[in-house]
């Protein structure tokens, strides 16, 4: 049972540092920097890299400009209001790819000024941020005899995807292809149900931003207000348009009118100096860890070293955008994952005081610390995944490592490190109770290694 | 050794007041000041022929009375600083200024930009640590059900020692915006969240051990489990702090001037919370346990002039 955890546990370690090494700056036998597979005709490709944000790494900047002379039919909107609807709705868009933290502020009244870490995709950032999403179902015009002219016209009022229930991704049709099923909230899903009814076996267009992405006919009276967009998408299409369309529709059109790199608001140096800061304070831990708990300090810092290993490996791979505020949640999952330590070498050191041998003792050890553990971990998460259900920008990114350190933490204070001590005594001379930071006892004195290893 | 953790709870509360009413009196006049990013300003597209480091501009406006100058260097030459809101004269001050000490300036293009962060943020962080201040509680209730409805006092105490520290921060920095104008950014609201959770791991901690301490000595009375409890649980609570503190005060005394703020609001919170689980988390237990038995003593039994003429 324990050399099956061993083995998990090296092939955890091995996994992790393997994710954490910079691909791109090995010669590796095969070229793919991250995970990549093919199955079939399918293949993925994932890149792996450490996410960094604005402040730690800078990034994309666009400046978008508001056209409000081109919303379809004029608006009586202040561009004020405009301005706050639209960022709204960037920020929903970019929220709901993953937690990226963007910046996104209004530039005077008719400018967005948007920034995005990292230079990853700008082509896709644009389309993002400018795309309207103005979804729009119009009807066939019909000749005299009832037969479809090939021409459409809105419906009074224009259906459209204003009250559209959460979209998503799903497979049909004979090949499998991707398409994006969408749901009409009241009153529009009666409407949907009637459009049926009116133009059965005839085709009805589906617009967006004005053009038609594909004009199904229809075969059946629809039952609810539910229906699917077909359009020759590729699973990544699907899910952008699905996207889109869940943040609503952009209440006026946007044009980039600038693009540019940003530098990290934190400058450079300040970034460098605080990491070189944070890697001393760590250092010292470790050098605190050893002095003062000798052996168990040895293991500790090995277990902490494959926590950071890990933990590391978790941020690349979801991924999690790192910025300072990330940093501050890894800091205090770090000190964490030593308390859950101190607490059961703390426990180690009365039950050996209190004359148990080592194997009672690292026993007694853990099973008396680990309600500590468990209590305060938990109400470390509980805290973190309210802040990460409710919270916005910042706040977000900071629980999700808080999340994520803290569960390691727990992982490898609980497995880890009493699998590390259990091997520790399996050797004699790593039995001497001096290195495990308790004095020799006069009582057993000379024979203090036997009476251990005979009880042991 | 036996350290009177519990008899001298009064000094110890009336430490943590004399910690917090100052720091609660500034905040409650306005003394927080939200930076930049919650209230918006003036953003300066400045243009060099060969732009100065970002460092340098920095304190360029600093001299010019705005230390909350946020530099960021973009393409082509060009810094963009966020400042408070500036009027055209200071625009054009800082022009002049900029022209005198840099020969290649081209010029500026200033426009207002809106909060980065909405109040949302902050209400949302409010609204969130609340649910979870009573989930903490029911928590740590089931924690400790083999004490039945007094478990729920351990909750309550968490909370009120993670009061405690969230206190002691916002004061110190609402005085440091009184009198100094620091502000406070989104950094340092991840700090105070930070320092909650840190606060109630280590309350956690304590209460563990004087849940086990009673279940192993029962009938014994509450107070000295109390005392020993803390005792046994020192050596932690310093070393796991020491630790952290650690890593802050590298961050503080080595990191960049941007991780000033972050480091110290962590620091001031990080031993703040152990102040709390040490001095004043178990004494509102004993404290409530005092008065719970004061009320039974006077309504359980008569008044001792009624006793004495009744026998």
């Amino acid at each position: 049972m324990n050399r099956a955890w061993a083995w998990a546990i090296v092939v955890v370690a091995i996994v992790a540092v393997w994710v954490d090494i910079p691909k791109h700056q090995f010669p590796f036998p095969f070229d793919c920097p991250g995970v990549c597979y093919r199955l079939g005709g399918q293949s993925t490709f994932v890149e792996i890299k450490t996410h960094l944000g604005l402040d730690l790494q800078g990034g994309t900047q666009l400046i978008l400009q508001l056209h409000p002379e081109r919303v379809p039919g004029g608006t009586t909107t202040s561009i004020d209001q405009l301005n706050n609807q639209a960022r709204v709705v960037i920020d929903r868009r970019i929220n709901s790819l993953g937690v990226s933290e963007p910046v996104i502020e209004s530039l005077g009244a008719d400018k967005i000024l948007l920034q995005l870490p990292g230079v990853s995709d700008l082509a896709e950032a644009q389309r993002i941020a400018t795309q309207q999403a103005f979804l729009e179902i119009k009807v066939p015009d019909l000749d005299a005899s009832g037969n479809p002219t090939g021409t459409y016209h809105s419906l009074t009022p224009p259906l459209t995807g204003a009250n559209l229930k959460p979209t998503f991704v799903e497979f049909s049709g004979a090949n499998n292809a991707p398409v994006v099923h969408f749901e009409f909230g009241p009153p529009d899903d009666q409407r949907w149900v009637q459009l049926s009814k009116d133009f059965l076996n005839k085709p009805v267009q589906i617009n967006l931003d004005g053009k038609e992405i594909s004009a199904p006919r229809i075969n059946q009276v629809f039952t609810s207000g539910s229906g699917i967009i077909e359009g020759g998408f590729t699973t990544k299409t699907a899910k952008e348009l699905s996207t889109l369309l869940n943040s609503g529709a952009l209440p006026v059109p946007l044009e980039v009118v600038q693009s540019s790199r940003v530098e990290p608001t934190l400058g450079q140096d300040s970034v460098r100096r605080s990491m070189v800061a944070g890697a001393i304070g760590l250092l010292l831990v470790a050098l605190f860890m050893i002095l003062y708990y000798r052996l168990p300090g040895v293991i500790a810092v090995i277990a902490l070293l494959f926590y950071t290993a890990l933990t590391y490996a978790i941020f690349r791979l979801i991924p999690v955008t790192l910025t300072l505020a990330g940093v501050a949640g890894f800091i205090l999952s770090i000190g964490m994952a030593v308390d859950a330590n101190v607490l059961t070498f703390e426990r180690l050191k009365e039950e050996l005081r209190n004359g148990k041998t080592l194997r009672v003792a690292l026993d007694e050890g853990r099973r008396r610390a680990f309600p500590s553990i468990l209590y305060s971990n938990l109400a470390t998460i509980l805290t973190a995944l309210i802040l990460f259900n409710f919270g916005t920008g910042t706040v977000k990114g900071f629980a999700l490592t808080l999340i994520v350190g803290v569960v390691v933490s727990f992982f490898t204070a609980v497995f880890v490190t009493q699998l590390l001590l259990h091997a520790a005594i399996e050797y004699a001379s790593l039995r001497r109770r001096r290195l495990w930071g308790v004095e020799e006892r006069p009582a057993d004195g000379r024979d203090g290694r036997a009476a251990a290893s005979v009880t042991a | 050794m036996l350290f009177r953790f519990v008899e001298r709870k009064f000094w110890y509360f009336a430490f943590s007041a004399l910690l917090i009413i100052p720091g609660s009196f500034f905040l409650a006049i306005g003394g927080l000041k939200p930076g930049i990013e919650f209230k918006g300003g003036t953003l300066l597209d400045l243009k060099f022929g060969a732009p100065p480091p970002a460092a340098e501009l920095h304190d360029v406006f600093g001299g010019l009375g705005h230390a909350e100058a946020v530099i960021q260097g973009a393409e082509g030459g060009r810094m963009q600083v966020r400042t408070l809101t500036l009027t055209s004269d200071d625009i054009s001050k800082t022009d002049q200024t900029l022209k005198a000490k840099y020969p290649s300036f081209l010029g500026d293009d200033a426009s207002t930009v809106s909060p980065s962060f909405s109040a949302e943020l902050v209400t949302n962080a409010v609204r969130s640590i609340v649910f979870a201040s009573i989930l903490i509680v029911l928590l740590i209730a089931f924690a400790f059900k083999e004490f039945g409805w007094s478990a729920f006092r351990y909750g309550f105490a968490a909370i009120i020692a993670l009061l405690h520290d969230a206190l002691v921060v916002l004061g110190l920095f609402a005085i440091l915006g009184y009198f100094f104008t620091v502000e406070v950014d989104s950094l340092f609201v991840t700090a105070v969240l930070t320092i909650i959770g840190f606060s109630v791991h280590d309350t956690i901690v304590v209460f563990d051990r004087i849940r086990e301490n009673l279940h192993l000595n029962r009938g014994e009375a509450l107070n000295p489990v109390i005392n020993y409890s803390i005792m046994q649980t020192l050596a932690r609570s310093v070393i796991t702090s020491l630790t952290v503190v650690l890593t802050l005060l590298a961050l503080y005394l080595f990191g960049g001037y941007s991780m000033r703020t972050f480091a110290l609001a962590l620091l001031v919170g990080i031993v703040s919370g152990t102040y709390s689980s040490i001095f004043n988390a178990s004494q509102i237990i004993s404290l409530w346990q005092e008065i719970e038995d004061r009320i039974r003593h006077r309504g359980g039994r008569p008044p001792a002039g009624v006793r004495a003429a009744a026998t």
